[in-house]
């Protein structure tokens, strides 16, 4: 297998930065202890998953002993949503939200109406966006949760979370937000986000994968999802993956360090390669809020055009990118994202989603606007529209 | 990470892979010829992974992919399930309920690979198709002609008579000359996974065989309502009775449950009045038939009367009938030494020698 040339789906997943390869490989050969052990090897084991949850802590700006390390972002969604209705019991039963939500949070949030809970999922706007009185409509005296993304994976929308908050807040009912597209990526602290729990990833932001965290605010209580030892308050029990965890934190360290330089300049890539399309191509309309939007990500659809022939496409000229259309095995149907934001299932259908990151360059720009308008043109002959 | 200078223009061809040893040799072939190569497997059906079918299950997904990793070369899986669902499954429901026995494969190979597929392969930049059926493709000035493979006892040739001349001008069959042996062979030599694993010939949708089961749970009750029936004998007399005719094909002899001197096997089912036709062998040849849903390949759409060999089932060793093409499109065919067995729901391919002229479904016989 060869080393694709242009990596251009950083959403889905991002290269670890070289820096955690080797604080990573430094942990396994070196501090591989249990950091539960009392002992000399344990003990340093323990130290170095402390500093990484410094460095998690640092970046959210809250206290390290809010930070609770989880396998990923999924398993932190999971622990929210369950573990607030599990700690809520026959009291509150009622979660709150969003169409556009990702999978972790909309499958968790089926699971729960299938066993006694319910849910309402609202509608967003057509840039993407929830307007945050629809949260206040909502809630009721039963409402035990409302949980709404930062960022979207797919199209970048940024939610008002603050907002979405504050109204949780006002009528006393616990906030979590999936920040997993957000934390690492764009500069923010959990103080603005009126949030009492957030998802992490690692393997978003140049980390590993399997590992992300759940910033539990104190005071927050919810029922742990494992059993068995005492490790993260008993909220997320068993012996950490310390590499992972070492190599997270090294991450959030590395993304600190670089938040005033980075967004920008992945944002003027986007720009530059929406700009190009636009101009270019013809019949392309670009999905979501372009005003509310991650900086690296750019969703769009291309008329008379198959997402999923695109991707092969520029598959087949070394560029990754990503599709909401779905005939892959595994999905089935046009991304929920894209019909929830009134698309049309041809539209969603001829939909790509480019994610920039750090590792681009612009000369990434210029190849796919190399490649992408003649497959763009190959794919429209075919086509009976 | 650098970026590539342009590429050279590619000759694409798609193979159709379903983890199989055949495909995984055929697209080793189209590499080293210097084509380039992209594997497509179609995802069609979704079981719990305990299926040992060959195409299109979880499995061959896996092992398609771990081949073309091993070979170097791009490969995607495809959901056609809905698709499957609807044309091919829910067809094959259709004709048990019918008292037919279908092949759903040779639907399958006709509106999934040939038309779904190959189109698929198209959009993703794909000029030629090839599977790994022991058939052979000839491409002359008028027409494209297809023909059974060079070792007879591996040719495929009879599962592909729904494929269109559009179709068939861009098919590559690389084994269309190879004997399973050298198959085989072949896969040892380059060292792939799947060399010495035997392949099943089940329906792909259909666990461990037990399309009956399979039957039950599918046809939303319909066949769960067709309670026990008479079993007819010779003379007209009834012998006995059955547990409902979808169990049972035209030329059975298992599960009858009778007491008889000779072999008795199924001769007819009437699914009307849920009855089990049964005869001794000689009383199970029939002299006609009709045959619908008739794709001519290898020759132009004759109008007039014709002789051909005529297989109406997959192992079958073939007949001399005479075909009488009919103003609805439909066959009349004449045997001209009786056939045994003539089973409606399935395929009837009619060959010159090796080259395959045409086929079609059966839809009666006349006994």
């Amino acid at each position: 297998m060869h080393m694709k040339s242009v990596y251009l789906d950083n959403a889905a997943t991002t290269q670890p930065a070289p820096e955690v390869v080797a604080a990573m490989t430094e942990v396994l050969e070196t501090h591989w202890g249990n950091p539960s052990s009392i002992h000399e090897v344990g003990r340093w084991a323990r130290v170095r998953v402390e500093e990484a949850r410094q460095h998690v802590a640092n970046l959210l700006s809250c206290r390290p002993e809010e930070v609770v390390f989880t396998s990923g972002g999924t398993e932190a969604d999971n622990l929210a949503i369950l573990g607030i209705l599990e700690h809520a019991q026959a009291k509150k039963t009622h979660v709150i939200t969003a169409a556009t939500e990702h999978h972790a949070i909309l499958d968790t949030v089926h699971w729960c109406q299938s066993h006694g809970f319910d849910a309402t999922i609202l509608p967003v706007a057509s840039d993407g966006r929830l307007d945050p009185s629809e949260v206040r409509k909502a809630i009721r005296p039963e409402t035990a949760l409302v949980s709404v993304m930062f960022v979207n994976n797919e199209i970048g929308a940024i939610h008002d979370i603050a907002e979405i908050g504050k109204v949780a807040h006002e009528a006393g009912v616990v906030f979590h937000t999936d920040a997993v597209q957000a934390f690492g990526v764009i500069p923010f602290s959990v103080a603005d986000l009126n949030a009492d729990l957030v998802s992490m990833s690692s393997h978003k932001i140049y980390g590993p994968k399997g590992v992300g965290a759940l910033y539990v605010r104190k005071g927050t209580r919810l029922n742990p999802r494992t059993h068995g030892g005492s490790q993260e308050r008993n909220l997320r029990t068993g012996t950490e993956n310390v590499p992972g965890i070492i190599g997270f934190g090294k991450a959030c360290q590395l993304c600190r360090e670089r938040m005033d330089s980075a967004p920008p300049r992945i944002q003027a890539l986007r720009d530059r390669l929406e700009k190009e399309m636009l101009e270019t191509i013809d019949d392309v309309s670009i999905n979501g809020s372009r005003v509310h939007r991650s900086p690296g990500i750019l969703n769009c659809s291309f008329k008379g055009c198959e997402g999923e022939a695109l991707l092969v496409g520029l598959d087949m000229q070394g560029i990754c990118v990503s599709t909401g259309s779905a005939c892959s095995a595994g999905s089935t149907g046009a991304s929920h994202v894209l019909r929830a934001i009134g698309l049309s299932p041809e539209m969603a259908q001829a939909s790509l989603r480019f994610s920039f990151g750090r590792y681009n360059q612009s000369e990434d720009v210029e190849r796919v606007m190399e490649v992408l308008p003649k497959i763009v043109t190959r794919l429209r002959k075919m086509s009976p529209v | 990470m650098t970026v590539s200078s342009s590429q050279h223009t590619k000759t694409i061809v798609a193979v159709a892979m379903s983890g199989g040893v055949d495909s995984s040799v055929t697209a080793a072939l189209l590499l080293e010829a210097g084509y380039d190569v992209i594997g497509l497997t179609m995802h069609l059906w979704s079981d719990d992974g305990t299926s040992k079918a060959p195409c299109c299950s979880t499995g061959g997904e896996r092992d398609a992919a771990a081949v073309a990793a091993q070979l170097d070369f791009p490969h995607y899986t495809v959901d056609f399930s809905q698709e499957f669902f609807t044309l091919v499954v829910k067809d094959f429901v259709s004709e048990y309920v019918r008292g037919h026995t279908p092949n759903p494969c040779i639907r399958c190979n006709t509106l999934m690979k040939w038309q779904r597929l190959w189109e698929k392969a198209q959009k993703f930049g794909a000029v030629y198709f090839a599977t790994g059926h022991y058939a052979r493709v000839e491409k002359n000035a008028s027409r494209i002609h297809l023909r059974r493979a060079a070792f007879r006892q591996k040719d495929q040739s009879y599962a592909l008579w729904g494929i269109s001349q559009e179709q068939l001008k861009c098919t590559f069959f690389p084994l269309g000359k190879m004997s399973k042996d050298a198959v085989r062979k072949k896969a040892s030599a380059l060292g792939l996974p799947n060399a010495l694993r035997s392949e099943s010939q089940e329906i792909c949708f259909v666990s461990n065989d037990n399309y009956r089961d399979f039957l039950k749970e599918h046809s939303q009750g319909v066949l769960e309502g067709i309670g026990s029936g008479e079993i007819v004998g010779p003379g007209g007399k009834v012998l006995g009775h059955h547990a409902g005719f979808p169990n049972y094909t035209v030329g059975q002899r298992r599960g009858l449950g009778l007491t008889w001197p000779r072999p008795l096997y199924v001769r007819r089912i009437d699914a009307a009045t849920n009855r089990i036709f049964v005869d001794e062998e000689e009383g199970c040849y029939g002299h006609a038939m009709r045959v619908e849903q008739v794709n001519w390949v290898s020759w132009e759409n004759p109008s007039e009367p014709f002789e051909a060999e005529v297989q109406i089932r997959y192992r079958d060793p073939g007949s001399p009938a005479r075909i009488v093409p009919q103003n609805d499109g439909a066959l009349h065919v004449e045997f001209l030494t009786p056939a045994w067995a003539i089973t409606p729901g399935q395929s009837a391919v009619l060959y010159d020698g090796d080259l395959l002229i045409g086929g079609g479904v059966i839809t009666s016989a006349t006994l």
